[in-house]
């Protein structure tokens, strides 16, 4: 069956042609739903990621979601952002379900009142090394860096982030943006050479 | 952090397949230019299908089961090289090319190997300490 066709007859709630889509796509969104987590940092349990798969599905079902889709050639990526996002939604639903139950600092430790101390708040502070002015000096210089990037004209600004932010390649930030990659690299050299002589102006201003 | 203004999800699926018109492009790209949650999810989403696009050459056979398949084809090329005695000395390259092949994909190898560097930068680490 083609994707149009899938398309379709599971828009109009065909069971046959649901089976078909969710043999069809269940990897693909169990491995975006794996990869999001993993992004995030959270870790969680085989059950509990393949509870998040089966609430895309759900969803996907409930709310028709597919007939969003106008074109069937961009299913796949479509179901990709659509998973990830809803990964995203679960883990902040589910962190602010568990923020709710943080201990206060003047809450006994124990329910026992065996350890009444109240828990010393120094010890929630980051160690005195990671405060030092070399942090904050660097922390300046990326925000001059950041404001001087956003001068840029919005492709070479695209271009430089995904490079530099996200460690994208020339060739990666070719398929994304469905561009030849020698305008990638063009685009990114421009920019840089911008960035450099502004900030040497910057810095000169200073 | 995602706001009203970002683009919906079909809108960043046609984007990124290269099917959207160019004026609307324009418009998304302003927009992932000034938004760190859409640029994020396009350069996941990127990640995401290239590598379940590879993930179906790699995964088409499980590490066991590529194991077997290097044995067996060292094996086949061995009994070749009998069979086809012209081509002794060839099949007896790519034979012992295999095997090597099948002893560097095993996992006992594999973790023999790990050891061995750990150990390596154990002792590595003992002799800076006693230089100091």
């Amino acid at each position: 069956m083609s994707p149009e066709e899938l398309l379709s007859k599971c828009v109009d709630y065909n069971h046959t042609a649901w089976n078909i889509f969710i043999k069809r796509y269940k990897t693909l969104i169990t491995k975006s739903v794996r990869y999001k987590l993993a992004a995030l940092g959270v870790t969680f349990s085989k059950n509990e990621s393949n509870d998040i798969v089966q609430q895309i599905f759900f969803e996907l079902w409930e709310k028709n979601k597919l007939k969003k889709v106008r074109n069937a050639v961009c299913l796949e990526k479509w179901l990709t952002i659509v998973s990830v996002n809803i990964t995203l939604n679960y883990c902040k639903e589910k962190t602010f379900r568990d923020s709710r139950k943080i201990i206060s600092f003047e809450k006994k430790l124990c329910r026992d009142n065996s350890i009444s101390e109240k828990v010393l708040i120094s010890a929630f502070l980051p160690d005195e090394k990671f405060n030092s002015a070399r942090i904050l000096e660097s922390h300046e210089t990326r925000e001059i860096i950041k404001r001087e990037i956003s001068k840029l004209e919005y492709r070479q600004q695209l271009v430089l982030k995904f490079n530099l932010y996200h460690g994208k390649t020339q060739k990666d930030i070719a398929e994304i943006m469905n561009i030849p990659g020698g305008t990638v690299a063009s685009l990114i050299k421009r920019a840089k050479e911008l960035l450099r002589k502004n900030l040497n102006k910057f810095y000169k201003d200073i | 952090m995602k706001n009203r203004l970002c683009p919906n999800e079909e809108m960043l699926s046609e984007y990124i397949s290269g099917t959207l018109p160019a004026e609307k492009r324009i418009l998304i790209e302003k927009h992932l230019a000034v938004c760190r949650s859409c640029r994020t999810l396009l350069a996941e989403t990127h990640d995401i299908t290239r590598r379940s696009a590879s993930g179906k050459m790699i995964t088409r056979f499980s590490a066991g089961k590529r194991e077997v398949l290097w044995l067996t084809a060292c094996l086949i090329t061995f009994s070749a090289s009998f069979l086809f005695s012209k081509f002794f000395l060839q099949f007896l390259a790519v034979s012992f090319l295999l095997g090597i092949k099948w002893i560097l994909d095993a996992k006992t190898t594999k973790t023999l190997i790990m050891i061995h560097k750990t150990l390596k930068a154990e002792t590595k680490t003992d002799k800076e300490k006693t230089f100091l």
